[in-house]
């Protein structure tokens, strides 16, 4: 019983990383209408791009992530602009764009590699002895990685509800001609919306990095299945879906650690492969987008 | 001269390989529009499956531990290995082919590839883990007392041969009825629909046919090269073969064979006998970002490849100065 518990312990610190990764994913899925393969490629330069600045320019953590998220958020933009903005405006098929941001993802992974190698490294961070809370232990590093996420989640919320730019982006990832015919440029949104995939893919890859003690050039890819799970359990464009995604896959990966701790990442296969047999719109449903 | 021969016959041998991969994956992308991103598990399965096969029991105190190691003379394991192959490429094919848009089944190969690595791996007693196999020896190389270095001098007459085949069946295929509905499936599966066409097991016959194709060029790949082990499921070895197709020409047979030659005869091949720079892994990097580079610029640029797709447009009577003929990149679901 007290292992149950442990593992969802662990599924909460799972389903927080999980959670960041997965709305920034869903949020650009649902509003330029194609996967981003790249996406795993764009957390780990993130953690690069974090790490770089904690070693090489000696910041504190807390001022490299945000330095790195900023400075992430304006490369994801800007290279979405200029490598997928001709494709877009030339209306190119899905098939020959999930093929450009293929094309990236191997881009990435190379300059990733080129400059730091293909070594692990980590973060030398305080805080890994763990706080005992009844039968459960956590870390002060994977409470933060918690409490982080659901600060991020509450700001995605309020953002896509209280402001006008998270509203144009509903309206986009709904329906983006009936949003062109209100008077709503795509444009500056997808802008926007590459930006804060960008940002959250950073946050996603540090917390996974910190909570894995160690990554390599690899640690986004290999992860990137499990987020696209999560994605499609919650329905394609929909980022609370994606949040309840988060919850489940988490959850549903640590208890089953408790049996088969060298599969744990591949139940999110199994439960992809369900969702895809029974209920291919999501768990929660978004016409149009299946 | 005594010292390029191997080398120019080990590239040759190569690009023959990549040549049938290519073939293979141009039925799925080139032909059907569909986006397999782990394309190279099929390779894994048949290498596995042929090397397991070829390879008599893991000897007594070695350590190692796979399935099989049956000994079965060629070409069997080849044949059973494009079996193998196909038939996960099936199953794979049946749970995401119902009426689900492209995205969901390029994800879903995704996550087969990486469960497929996380299980090679992990599984010690099936391939041997992350050591894979090793050891396989060369077919008919002792029937014929080819010595081990020069197993390429029974290996590239095997391989032209099987390339030939695959290239004829994919001919065939190109100018049957069943070529011209795939076709139509790319250019608009719903309307391929609309007319009769049973689109789900046309394309599960794609999915099987190219992921067999895949299964018999690993098979060859781990005869030649005598092992195979996980590294193999990384990214960029799919990545290759469509680096291949689409600068070759999507849709056209001889050029994806062309494209064969280009990606893995000058660049890869090419790039192997570059001086080192800096660390180990900044030159296969740097040639990474320049075959990625080049897919994304060909893709925009020339969507046709080099040598693009001979047949006129889907219903238009073939016409002096058509310069638009189809090709994926040209036209086709418009819901980007």
């Amino acid at each position: 019983m007290n292992e149950l518990i442990q593992a969802i312990g662990f599924g909460l610190v799972t389903a927080s990383v999980l959670a960041l990764a997965a709305v920034g994913l869903t949020l650009q899925f649902g509003v330029t209408n194609y996967a981003n393969f790249a996406y795993g490629d764009i957390m780990t330069l993130g953690v690069y791009l974090t790490w770089a600045l904690t070693t090489t320019a000696h910041l504190n953590f807390a001022i490299a992530l945000v330095v790195a998220v900023v400075a992430m958020a304006g490369i994801t933009a800007a290279v979405a602009e200029g490598v997928m903005g001709p494709f877009v405006r030339r209306r190119s098929p899905t098939v020959v764009l999930l093929m450009v941001t293929f094309g990236l993802s191997l881009i990435l992974n190379s300059v990733i590699l080129a400059i730091w190698g293909a070594n692990s490294d980590a973060f030398q961070l305080p805080g890994t002895q763990p706080l005992h809370f009844g039968p459960l232990l956590l870390t002060p590093i994977q409470l933060t990685i918690i409490g982080g996420s659901i600060v991020a989640m509450v700001a995605i919320h309020l953002l896509l509800t209280r402001t006008g730019i998270g509203k144009r982006m509903r309206a986009v990832s709904d329906n983006r001609d009936l949003a062109r015919v209100s008077g709503i440029s795509p444009t500056p949104v997808v802008r926007a919306t590459w930006a804060i995939t960008g940002a959250l893919a950073t946050l996603a890859g540090v917390s996974l990095a910190v909570e894995a003690s160690q990554f390599s050039p690899g640690l986004g890819e290999g992860f990137l299945f499990v987020i696209f799970a999560a994605v499609i359990l919650g329905g394609v464009g929909r980022p609370y879906g994606a949040m309840l995604g988060a919850l489940v896959v988490g959850l549903v990966t640590e208890v089953v650690a408790l049996w088969l701790p060298q599969y744990k990442l591949d139940v999110a296969f199994v439960v992809l492969i369900l969702v895809l047999l029974l209920r291919p719109q999501g768990l929660i449903a978004s016409a149009g987008k299946v | 001269m005594s010292t390029l021969l191997p080398i120019f016959a080990t590239a040759f041998m190569y690009v023959i390989i990549y040549a049938i991969l290519s073939i293979g994956l141009n039925l799925q992308y080139g032909v059907t529009g569909i986006v397999n991103f782990t394309y190279y598990t099929f390779v894994a399965i048949g290498a596995y499956v042929a090397g397991v096969l070829t390879l008599g029991k893991p000897p007594a105190g070695s350590g190692e531990t796979y399935i099989l190691g049956l000994n079965l003379p060629f070409p069997i394991p080849i044949v059973l290995a494009a079996l193998v192959a196909g038939l996960f490429g099936g199953l794979l094919a049946l749970t995401v082919f119902r009426r689900l848009r492209s995205d969901y089944l390029a994800i879903t190969t995704l996550c087969a590839g990486t469960v497929a690595f996380d299980i090679v791996t992990n599984s010690t007693g099936l391939f041997n883990g992350p050591n894979g196999i090793y050891g396989v020896p060369t077919p008919l190389a002792s029937t014929f007392g080819v010595p081990p270095q020069n197993t390429y001098m029974v290996l590239i007459p095997i391989g032209l041969v099987i390339l030939a085949l695959v290239w004829w069946v994919a001919h065939c295929i190109d100018l049957s009825p069943y070529g011209r509905t795939l076709r139509a499936i790319r250019e608009g599966r719903d309307a391929a629909a609309a007319f009769g066409k049973n689109t789900l097991r046309l394309q599960l016959g794609v999915m099987i046919l190219g992921c067999a194709i895949a299964g018999i060029g690993g098979a060859l790949t781990v005869e030649f090269v005598g092992a195979f082990n996980p590294s193999a499921f990384e990214t960029v070895e799919t990545f290759v073969v469509y680096a291949a197709v689409i600068l070759g020409g999507p849709g056209n047979n001889l050029g994806v064979i062309l494209g064969a030659v280009l990606v893995q005869g000058v660049i890869i091949q090419g790039s192997l006998y570059l001086p080192t720079i800096g660390a180990e892994s900044l030159v296969p990097a740097i040639r990474n970002m320049v075959i990625g580079g080049m897919v994304i610029l060909v893709l925009y640029f020339r969507p046709r490849g080099m040598v693009g797709e001979t047949r006129p447009q889907l219903g238009v009577p073939r016409r002096r100065g058509l310069g638009v003929r189809s090709a994926p990149g040209s036209r086709g679901e418009a819901d980007s």
